[in-house]
């Protein structure tokens, strides 16, 4: 929705959707966990800029795919948790089709080039 | 990510609404993000780091609690300056390259908004604004519940006192001199003599409304108190064009004169000067002028009768009910301790439902009617756009194909939508500040507060609010399209004959069944106006207004009244005498103007309970009768020889004739009103007093020789124009007396113009909007039959090539359109079926369901259909089979 360079816009989709896909488990998370799970269940190969998790809760919840509520944390103090709403999860599975598929064929098409490439 | 059509919506909704909650956002964002680094520090520990290190990594982690509050906010708000100006910069070129599209959008919205804005600034101060007082909540309006005009309504001195001291609702109460019309003043001393209008007003009046004067001083009791010191409160009118707004006239006093019973002329000391937003007039009394204030003084008064008009502010707290409740036990006890007042009442009114009431619901009809012309509009230009999305189908899919979000081509779409509603609303304001002007100055309008009819500030909020809504409105139907397709499907598109061009053009067709629908709705509300209109023009008004005017006159106060009546009669002889004059004759009362009543009793009846009669009263001198053109239907009209000295004697009307006389012929029996005998001398036809609706109500008609006591306006018949006429009257009036002043010469036909202004004030306005709507039904009816046979042009080479005629061509496009405006007519004619009953009590002698107008309506509108499509069906049987199946 914005004009920034393409390398953040890339990010920011791919953030919002891992961000989805993160609350796509039944308990509620709250934003540190959110990051922390991203970064584990990526193998620490993506280097989360932690801060950015917050204007991507944000543009998730005011789309409506997910929802927020204040709650008491493991150490007791107030945390906001959040949560996949129904929305959420159709968009998630749609989203999730689409990226599947963009990323064999985006594979097919640069294995393609690669190798026409090479002939020439 | 990609939005959906709902969640694009919906994100962009709460952008829209986050700056309302901005400061609590942030505090939010704060709060997690501190919970984010305690969580993160423990971490850390937990790892084994020294909690200072642990804190480091945190932070260094989250990359810095500023940007992160930042990105928050600017995700969560609304989208930067810049990509709104390059929207809007983008939306600009757009219109540019497409002058026509854009000329006919602005005019419409232009027409549609600025009519909107108009009516608002006429509903706002008269429904929606407060009165012009202070806390005008509390005030009320106290009246009476008889019959026979305003003296029906209007209280004795005595009564009212009476009122004021044994009620307990209220904090105050006041009252003003509700004859004030009667009384004419003449400002003489320096400069030419002016003939003035002045209102007397009870104690403490200004202040039991709040207001306060602009320079100068409110009266004192010594003012009020008989024989006390003459005052005078100017208007800021009467004081800005006579006095040329000099201040130091406060201190000064002016000369004034009246008829009895006021008499003159005297000195009255100018005490202040009310300021410009107290209008006296708009509020009591519409339609009239009134230049100052004087006091009524209530021992003068104590025999005048019902004369006053009472305004009571109720006390903090107490509701209008609890107030009325306690009158209605009051007044009852009140009427047993007087026996000579009869059986009084006080009926309660908010001030404002006085004051607006009436019109109330003339002015919501506008309103309601104003609201489908924006509608249609609305409708209207959905259809517009959706064709120029569809033209540009191309260029909005290469935007998405080259990375443009569907969220943003959408954006983009309403930010069109938007800007051209707000070029529209800004032509409109011009409209609307038009109109306003035009309905303010209308002199012969009678509707209450129109001084205070503006384009104000609220319009102007109300009308950008309006532009805004309609913008988006109307640019939404083609967003959500853009954001249901399949960018290159779009590109792919052969856009001829395709199911999606199909679905498109059904959309249309239901907008254009809907518009159709509005329109009738409309029509059918001013047909309904129109007839009453009509039927309002065939009543009998019991005398011919044309060729008439009304001139006062006001005797020379310095003779008896005995000569005063003479020196009058002179005048009428005189003015008489003028060649073309063909009737003249004195009354102090005009039908469709002041009234009052007084009693009246046959002599000689059993009198039975409700055979009391309360008929309008006019004080007349011979010849009015026939001035007026007025039927005389048995007996005779007065003549010169019906003076003070013989025995009094009264015509009356048809009415007054068969209520005492039960059908009898009552000339030459005995009347009584009041305790003076009258010997009925003859029967006139009823004129219509209170409003030309009214009928059947009894009058009387006294010789004003015998009753006469202040002046009275000479009526006039002559066939010569007022321009002419004026001067020789002037001439004729002074050879009398020099003294005598006859100004200002009224046609009597402006005083059924009057009558009948808000009646055509609804009917005008109505109207107008109903040409509109139906003049945007045609157009677009016109667009969308031309849109359908572009789409179908293949097809239609297909007929005509396996051999359909051109007529058969016309008859399928046409049929189509046929079909459509049916069952928009259908649904719209159901729709102002239920409507217009709504509009029952504007009517006048025409029921809601009236046939004819329902008939002619469908009539109307199937011929605009009929035609609309005509242009397009005639372009489409022209159509070359050959080249339209090469096409592509």
């Amino acid at each position: 929705m914005s004009q920034k360079p393409p390398r953040v816009d890339l990010l920011q989709g791919t953030l919002d959707l891992m961000v989805l896909q993160t609350l796509q488990g039944l308990v509620p998370q709250h934003g540190y966990g959110i990051a922390r799970r991203i970064e584990q269940v990526s193998g620490n190969r993506i280097l989360l800029n932690q801060g950015t998790i917050y204007a991507s809760l944000v543009r998730l919840q005011q789309r409506g795919w997910i929802d927020a509520e204040w709650g008491a944390s493991d150490n007791n103090r107030r945390a906001k948790f959040y949560r996949l709403t129904r929305a959420g999860r159709t968009q998630l599975q749609k989203e999730t089709v689409n990226w599947q598929r963009l990323s064999t064929v985006m594979g097919l098409v640069l294995a393609n080039s690669d190798s026409e490439g090479g002939q020439s | 990510m990609i939005d959906t059509p709902t969640s694009a919506v919906r994100r962009f909704v709460a952008r829209l609404l986050s700056p309302f909650r901005h400061r609590a956002a942030d505090r939010e964002v704060r709060e997690e993000i501190a919970m984010h680094l305690s969580l993160a520090a423990a971490e850390y520990e937990r790892q084994g780091l020294p909690p200072a290190e642990a804190r480091r990594r945190a932070a260094l982690a989250l990359g810095g609690v500023d940007a992160a509050r930042d990105e928050h906010r600017a995700a969560r708000g609304l989208p930067t300056l810049d990509s709104v100006s390059q929207d809007l910069a983008y939306a600009v070129r757009g219109f540019r390259r497409e002058p026509g599209f854009t000329a006919v959008a602005v005019l419409m919205l232009a027409i549609g908004i600025g009519a909107n804005t108009a009516v608002f600034s006429v509903v706002n101060p008269l429904l929606l604004r407060p009165l012009p007082f202070r806390d005008a909540s509390r005030l009320a309006w106290m009246a009476d519940t008889r019959e026979g005009g305003l003296s029906g309504v209007t209280y004795s001195v005595g009564v009212y006192e009476e009122i004021q001291r044994h009620a307990r609702s209220f904090e105050e109460m006041t009252s003003y001199f509700a004859f004030f019309g009667y009384l004419s003043y003449t400002l003489t001393g320096s400069g030419h003599p002016e003939r003035l209008s002045a209102v007397t007003v009870g104690p403490r009046f200004f202040e039991v409304l709040g207001v306060q004067p602009a320079i100068g001083r409110l009266f004192t009791k010594e003012e009020l108190a008989q024989n006390g010191p003459k005052a005078v409160l100017l208007s800021h009118g009467l004081w800005q064009r006579r006095f040329a707004a000099d201040t130091g006239i406060v201190g000064r006093t002016i000369t004034i004169g009246a008829a009895a019973p006021i008499g003159g002329p005297y000195a009255y000391t100018v005490v202040g000067v009310m300021p410009a937003s107290f209008d006296f007039a708009s509020v009591f009394a519409p339609g009239q002028r009134v230049d100052m204030f004087m006091p009524a003084v209530f021992d003068d008064m104590r025999r005048w009768g019902n004369t006053l008009s009472v305004v009571a502010r109720l006390k903090p707290g107490v509701s209008l009910d609890t107030a009325q409740a306690e009158l209605a036990q009051l007044m009852p006890q009140l009427s047993e301790a007087h026996r000579d007042w009869g059986r009084r009442e006080a009926r309660l009114t908010a001030l404002k439902q006085h004051v607006s009431g009436p019109i109330s619901r003339s002015l919501l009809v506008l309103w309601g009617a104003v609201g489908l012309v924006i509608l249609i509009v609305c409708t209207n230009l959905s259809n517009l756009m959706l064709a120029r999305t569809t033209g540009r189908s191309r260029e909005i899919a290469l935007r998405m194909a080259l990375g443009a979000s569907r969220g943003r081509v959408m954006r983009q779409l309403l930010t069109e939508g938007v800007v051209l509603s707000l070029t529209g609303a800004g032509v409109g304001v011009g409209l609307a500040w038009l109109l306003t002007m035009w309905v303010r100055s209308s002199e012969t309008l009678s509707l209450p507060l129109l001084s205070r009819v503006t384009v104000d500030g609220s319009a102007l909020l109300f009308t950008a609010g309006l532009g805004c809504v309609a913008g988006l409105a109307f640019g939404a139907l083609p967003a959500l399209r853009i954001s249901s397709r399949n960018p290159q499907d779009a590109l792919r598109e052969q856009s001829r004959g395709s199911t999606d061009g199909r679905r498109h053009a059904w959309v249309r067709g239901v907008l254009v069944a809907a518009e159709i629908a509005l329109a009738c709705v409309l029509l059918v509300g001013a047909g309904l106006l129109l007839r009453s209109f009509y039927e309002l023009q065939q009543v009998d008004l019991g005398f011919r207004p044309s060729q008439v005017v009304a001139v006062r006159i006001d005797p020379n106060m310095t003779l008896k009244v005995e000569q005063q009546r003479a020196q009058l009669d002179e005048v009428s002889r005189a003015v008489a005498a003028i060649p073309s004059v063909e009737a003249v004759g004195f009354t102090d009362a005009l039908p469709l103007d002041r009234n009052r009543s007084w009693h009246l009793a046959a002599v000689g009846r059993d009198r039975r309970p409700n055979e009391d009669l309360g008929p309008f009263v006019y004080v007349v001198g011979p010849g009015y009768f026939s001035a007026m053109g007025m039927q005389v239907k048995d007996g005779r009209d007065f003549t010169n020889d019906d003076t003070a000295e013989r025995p009094g004697v009264v015509v009356v009307n048809e009415t007054a004739a068969r209520m005492l006389w039960r059908g009898e012929s009552p000339v030459g029996r005995g009347a009584v009103t009041g305790d003076t005998p009258l010997q009925v001398i003859g029967v006139v036809a009823d004129v219509r007093q209170t409003a030309i609706e009214e009928g059947g109500q009894p009058q009387m008609y006294l010789s004003y020789r015998q009753f006469g006591s202040a002046g009275s306006d000479l009526i006039v018949r002559s066939t010569l124009p007022m321009s002419a006429l004026g001067p020789a009257l002037r001439e004729r009036v002074a050879t009398v007396d020099r003294t005598l002043v006859a100004a200002e010469l009224r046609p009597v036909g402006n005083l059924v113009e009057r009558a009948i202004s808000p009646r055509k004030f609804l009917l005008r306005l109505l109207g107008g909007f109903a040409a509109i709507a139906v003049l945007l039904a045609c157009l677009g009816i016109y667009g969308l039959v031309s849109y359908t046979v572009n789409q179908r042009v293949q097809e239609i080479g297909v007929r005509m090539a396996l051999g359909a005629t051109a007529s058969d061509v016309r008859r399928l496009v046409m049929g189509g359109t046929l079909r459509l405006a049916a069952v928009g007519l259908g649904l719209g004619l159901v729709a102002a079926l239920l409507l217009a009953r709504l509009i029952t009590s504007l009517l006048y002698s025409t029921s809601p369901t009236d046939a004819g107008t329902f008939a002619a309506t469908a009539v109307v509108l199937l011929l605009v259909a009929l035609v609309a499509s005509a242009v397009p069906a005639f372009r489409a049987a022209r159509t070359n089979p050959l080249s339209a199946l090469r096409a592509d």
